[in-house]
């Protein structure tokens, strides 16, 4: 039942992603290529503060929901947001998790997972987008987007977090 | 200190890196249908985007109309103007249908349908990648209503967009003309104000510089920038006079043989909310056989 709560948020998230998001003119201006990743960072959270197993499902089943809905490519952004989700949960364990060193890892999982992306389109010919460009016009806003996006959604998150999987544990 | 991969979680990365490559060497392949677990999967997720994007369409629909009337005063002097001429351009316009008509009488053509005659749906844009990478729009209409994969989609003025990929029961994919791959050869052709018609091919697109390439254009031509870039009918897939955009650039190709030029879309690719999707009504010659 908890479980399944979860999920619905997750996927509340993955549609606004895709129907609300691009409804917003400050999406289209100056060349600037702002991508919102929110199941990325919910997943990263879950990853955090729940368990990784948890997490390292819904990002595969995110991703490949991403795959097939907002991509013409199956398995990419399946492979790239486990594989990142995995990674970072690694790193999380060595250090102590506060506002501030959440939002640092979240903003160096959307780096890597954006990266991994760019570099396999790139290589099957999906994408010409430059390097420049990427490094310019699409990380530095994503960065901020998302993690903004994590700001506000720390603390309750978080709360629920902690107390489902001391449910869980019980 | 823990090592990041154990020789168990070595062999599942390379056992997902693998199955990575197939699958998307599967999805690479030409002319792949959805299959059915993807339909499934679009149309549920469709009908959730339906839901949200109604309420989300008219709180954004609040705030375009307050820009809109602010541009209103501006726009509505620009098109006083072009009102004049309107009056006289419709009345060439209809002679030129008539005179049409009876030519094509006299041609014993009169039972063909045009090569640009077509059927017209309206779908409402319900979902739309953010990343970027993938330029795709998801629309609310499927093969319940007749769309096909390949049907072209425009916009408002015959200004093309793009075509459908993956349509699946209630939902399709349309694939825009800022996709690479999808603005690969498409037919086109400028008509000049003199002379004969200038042909050339749209071959990809510039994400980087938002542009379209407009290629193999005949070295003699005189293309000039601002000239309309048209679909000329002749391909298989885009029935014929579609807008597609203005040149902004011309140059010659790398070996000096034929020219090419750069065209900007003529529609706003990223302020699409309502789309029409055209059938032909007739196929070219060379489907039929005969």
């Amino acid at each position: 039942m908890k479980q399944s709560k979860v999920f619905i948020l997750l996927f509340f998230l993955f549609i606004i992603q895709g129907t609300v998001i691009p409804l917003i003119p400050l999406f289209h201006a100056w060349d600037i290529q702002w991508v919102p990743e929110f199941v990325f960072v919910a997943i990263l959270m879950i990853a955090f503060f729940g368990s990784l197993s948890w997490g390292m499902r819904y990002a595969l089943i995110f991703g490949f929901m991403t795959d097939i809905v907002y991509s013409s490519v199956l398995g990419v952004y399946a492979f790239s947001l486990t594989l990142t989700v995995y990674l970072m949960s690694m790193i999380s364990r060595w250090v102590n998790l506060n506002l501030v060193i959440t939002i640092l890892l979240v903003a160096a999982g959307i780096v890597a997972m954006e990266f991994q992306v760019y570099v396999i389109y790139l290589m099957i010919g999906l994408t010409d987008q430059s390097l420049g460009v990427f490094f310019q016009a699409r990380v530095p806003s994503t960065l901020v987007l998302n993690a903004l996006f994590t700001l506000l959604i720390y603390y309750p998150f978080r709360r629920y977090l902690v107390k489902m999987s001391d449910w869980i544990q019980k | 200190m823990p090592s990041f991969f154990s020789n168990k979680k070595l062999i599942i990365l390379l056992t997902s890196l693998i199955i990575l490559i197939a699958l998307i060497s599967y999805s690479l392949k030409q002319g792949t249908r959805a299959n059915w677990a993807e339909q499934f999967v679009q149309d549920v997720v469709g009908g959730f985007q339906y839901v949200i994007n109604v309420p989300a369409r008219y709180a954004a629909g609040f705030f375009q109309n307050v820009n809109a009337i602010e541009n209103a005063y501006k726009e509505n002097k620009r098109l006083k103007e072009n009102l004049a001429n309107y009056a006289s351009v419709e009345q060439e316009n209809r002679t030129l249908t008539a005179q049409n008509k009876t030519l094509r009488a006299q041609l014993g053509l009169k039972n063909d349908p045009k090569l640009s005659d077509f059927r017209k749906y309206s779908a409402m844009m319900i979902g739309r990648t953010v990343d970027q990478f993938n330029q795709l729009l998801t629309i609310d209409k499927g093969r319940v209503n007749g769309i096909e994969d390949g049907m072209p989609v425009i916009t408002s003025g015959k200004r093309l967009i793009g075509s459908i990929t993956k349509a699946s029961s209630f939902t399709s994919k349309v694939s825009l003309i800022s996709d690479d791959q999808n603005a690969n050869q498409i037919s086109a052709v400028i008509q000049p104000k003199k002379g004969d018609p200038i042909p050339g091919m749209i071959e990809g697109y510039d994400q980087n510089k938002d542009l379209l390439y407009f290629r193999k254009i005949p070295i003699k031509a005189k293309v000039q920038k601002g000239q309309v870039v048209i679909t000329s009918g002749l391909s298989g897939k885009y029935p014929e006079g579609l807008v597609i955009g203005t040149v902004t650039k011309v140059t010659t190709d790398q070996y000096g043989l034929t020219k090419a030029a750069q065209v900007k879309p003529a529609a706003n690719l990223n302020d699409l909310s309502y789309v029409l999707i055209l059938e032909r009504k007739t196929s070219v010659a060379s489907d039929e056989g005969d």
